[in-house]
């Protein structure tokens, strides 16, 4: 393949012999490069990982890493993990923030982030709904907040979700300096079929030695 | 405006006719250095016969798609991130631009290439193809590898490939619509440099909406304040340095009229960009997670440097050549002397050489506008073909009025 030497910026009719519907057939190796190069990340290696199914389930006894400040969480069983460190993986770069844990079954998908928090529960479940609310164009809808309280004894706030396409809930507690925010969406069905694992793993979340 | 072939040494302070022949044979390399270098060719993106330009333009607009609506739901809630990280991404968008504008010394690359170069880089490479094929490709690790390998290692084996081959189509495509500007390694130093430049600003203004997000939208203005510090601090290894070199090598691969191909060469410049990219990005897990993690980075940075400076030498030989041919009957008929010649055909150490060697300051700068001055004219004898039109007379009216 040679540099295409066709300056289009100074002549605008194309040579006869090298024309194919308008277009200037020497100006097509680097546009099908392109094309191809594009197609390869956007269309193939998706369709790729699509094919993957998740291997990674979590198993009885799996405790997840929130924060690295030593904050953890239960996930329920059978679920594919597919972000998140159990409290037994020793990657190399211990540094850092922990990754956000995100848990899928069955179109219910569940999502742990943690960061610094230095105001209360309510104030992070404020945050965090605004927020939900902001990325799903205000088609979300919100349900008051309800208290509930971790085996561990750290108060939580948690409220409902809908939205037209999902249901599922938000919920907020702070460990310490850390804030917890858990979002839970997924079909409506789903959603209420993994009410009580769900349940359960809020009520899970503790700090190393509390 | 008249179009004269310069074919008359006598005119002005010309040199005799025993040296006219040796005269002609500058002009006739003068001519042909401009073919040749392609330098004083417009470049203009609309250009529908050009199979290139429907594939960029298709770019932008998938890119524009991908990135309006994660801006456009969530400003309510990150007004203040958005604005804070368009602020300081503009500001370090500034600083090299800067930066980049100095070190095209040689041929000025045409404006409307180098708003094309960062739309296309920012738009096109960041949010039309590296954002959808980021997170597909460190999903594929994670479910082969498992989560502590992905966390260690997913970012540095797939940005590099997934980023620089983004940006590279977009050079390729600029390629495909200024064959004629684009022509040498330097040129793709350059125009590779605005094409990483917007995929940087774009890539910081939306790191700046996710660190917001991450800390819950509380303190926005510091959390992107904090994260500008850093990326400012660490910035030289940065996407405008990685498409740089990547271009580079690119033309040196594929060669042009301009520059013979060398392929071991090109191969170099193309792995250093990707290697660079992916040890800055696994440079926790490469230091073991220890505080040698600085050590890493700081070493990343000095490597990345030199390869840029050495791209940066052995690329501008071929431009120098170039201008010089471009000069050379400029010092024939004495327009500017041997030592003016030197500093504005060679690199940043005879011009600093030439610069330094004024006695005075108002020496040295009347020194610099004498080498602006040079570099004008160079840039109208290019578009004029090597004939004296209006704007060279004007150019070389300027010189003398500048040498008072």
């Amino acid at each position: 393949m040679s540099t295409p030497t066709v300056d289009h910026a100074r002549h605008r009719r194309v040579p006869v012999e090298h024309r194919w519907f308008g277009i200037d057939r020497r100006t097509l190796p680097w546009a099908v490069v392109a094309a191809a190069v594009w197609a390869l990340w956007v269309l193939l290696v998706p369709a790729v990982n699509d094919a993957i199914a998740w291997s990674d389930q979590t198993r009885p006894g799996d405790v997840l890493l929130v924060a690295r400040e030593g904050v953890t969480v239960v996930p329920p069983v059978g679920w594919g993990l597919q972000s998140g460190l159990r409290t037994t993986d020793r990657p190399r770069a211990a540094g850092g923030t922990a990754p956000p844990i995100l848990l899928g079954q069955e179109g219910v998908q569940i999502l742990v982030r943690s960061a610094a928090w230095s105001g209360s529960t309510a104030d992070l479940l404020d945050s965090a709904s605004g927020i939900s609310v902001g990325q799903a164009g205000g088609s979300l809808s919100l349900g008051d907040p309800q208290n509930f309280t971790t085996l561990a004894g750290l108060p939580g706030l948690v409220r409902s979700t809908s939205s037209p396409r999902a249901d599922g809930l938000l919920a907020a507690v702070v460990v310490g300096g850390t804030g917890v925010e858990v979002t839970v969406k997924g079909p409506p069905d789903q959603v209420r079929a993994t009410a009580e694992p769900v349940r359960r793993m809020l009520t899970s979340i503790s700090r190393s030695g509390s | 405006m008249s179009a004269t072939p310069d074919t008359s040494p006598g005119a002005g302070a010309g040199p005799d006719t025993t040296a006219e022949s040796s005269y002609d044979e500058l002009l006739a390399g003068r001519a042909a250095a401009i073919r040749v270098s392609g330098w004083g060719a417009p470049f203009r993106l609309f250009q529908p016969h050009n199979a290139c330009f429907w594939v960029a333009l298709a770019l932008i607009a998938l890119g524009l798609w991908n990135f309006v609506p994660s801006y456009v739901n969530t400003f309510g809630v990150f007004a203040a991130a958005d604005i804070t990280s368009l602020v300081t991404s503009g500001l370090f968008a500034l600083v090299f631009l800067y930066f980049l504008h100095r070190s095209d010394r040689w041929e000025r690359t045409p404006g409307r290439l180098v708003a094309s170069a960062f739309v296309l880089g920012g738009f096109g490479a960041a949010f039309a193809v590296a954002l959808p094929g980021n997170a597909p490709l460190m999903s594929i690790y994670t479910k082969l590898f498992g989560q502590a390998w992905a966390v260690d290692w997913k970012a540095g084996l797939t940005a590099p490939f997934v980023e620089e081959s983004a940006k590279g189509i977009c050079f390729l495509l600029l390629l495909g619509l200024a064959p004629v500007v684009i022509r040498t390694a330097y040129d793709g130093l350059i125009v590779g440099a605005y094409v990483g430049l917007g995929f940087q600003v774009l890539e910081d203004a939306l790191y700046g909406q996710n660190s917001a997000l991450e800390k819950f939208g509380a303190d926005q203005v510091g959390n992107v304040a904090s994260t500008f510090v850093l990326r400012a601090l660490t910035g030289v290894a940065s996407h405008a340095l990685y498409t740089a070199l990547f271009a580079a090598g690119l033309i040196y691969l594929i060669g042009t009229v301009a520059q013979p191909r060398r392929v071991g060469r090109g191969v170099a410049l193309v792995l250093a960009a990707v290697v660079i990219h992916g040890v800055w990005d696994s440079s926790g897990a490469i230091a073991d997670g220890t505080p040698l993690v600085s050590v890493v980075l700081v070493l990343t940075t000095v490597v990345a440097v030199v390869v840029l400076f050495w791209a940066i030498r052995v690329g501008g030989r071929r431009e120098s050549e170039f201008m010089r041919a471009i000069l050379a009957p400029e010092q024939a008929r004495g327009t500017i002397s041997d030592v003016e010649l030197e500093a504005a055909a060679g690199h940043r150490r005879e011009r600093r050489t030439f610069l330094r060697s004024a006695g005075d300051r108002a020496t040295r700068r009347r020194r610099k506008h004498i080498l602006h001055a040079i570099g004008d004219l160079a840039e109208d004898l290019s578009r004029s073909g090597g004939h004296d039109d209006e704007e060279v007379q004007h150019a070389r009216s300027e010189l003398h009025r500048i040498r008072g």
